[in-house]
């Protein structure tokens, strides 16, 4: 599964050189803050895309619902969240697409 | 990881400050465009897929399993 979402972020420098005398320190501190601001985005794309694939696949998959989640809803489910995760990926390329070539516009 | 204090931001030197100011900015655009991409897949698969009426007293219950059944599956995946 090719999912840049949880968390996979490139690291780069913006070429900043530290000049302070405790910016060892000072990068520790700062670095510390931007894996905490990443860890919360990727949480919360997580969470998105939990909420997201439990509506989509609820409505298609489970059509009367029963005492217990059978085989068939399971596999259902299974293949549901595949073709969601496929669908997102997919939109993310295209609208990241359409975003670049509109802005040079 | 470790909590920040706010002792801690405020040994930032400013240039530190001016990158993390940027880091958040460019990281908050990103999410804008993750939100998006949220909403065009939600409405995209939902045109693509016949829409299924519901009604029953397992529901809930079904509707929870199904939460349960996708947070396992990306925990799964998250693992990889």
């Amino acid at each position: 599964m090719a999912f840049s979402l949880f968390g996979g972020s490139d690291k780069k420098d913006s070429g900043a050189a530290p000049t302070s005398g405790n910016s060892s320190n000072v990068n520790s501190i700062k670095e510390n803050l931007q894996a905490q601001i990443l860890q919360e985005i990727a949480l919360t794309n997580a969470t998105e895309l939990i909420s997201k694939i439990s509506n989509n696949c609820y409505e298609k998959c489970i059509l009367n619902p029963g005492s217990s989640l059978s085989t068939a809803d399971a596999t259902c489910l299974d293949q549901c969240s595949e073709k969601y995760i496929q669908a997102w990926n997919t939109i993310s390329r295209r609208y990241l697409a359409r975003v670049q070539s509109e802005s040079k516009n | 990881m470790p909590e920040i204090s706010k002792n801690d931001i405020s040994q930032l030197d400013e240039a530190s400050q001016v990158e993390l100011l940027k880091f958040v900015e460019s990281e908050n655009a990103k999410a804008k465009l993750q939100s998006s991409i949220h909403m065009f897949t939600d409405m995209c698969f939902k045109k693509c897929v016949p829409t299924i009426t519901m009604g029953s007293t397992n529901c809930v219950d079904r509707f929870l399993d199904t939460n349960i059944f996708v947070v396992n599956k990306i925990s799964k995946s998250m693992q990889k």
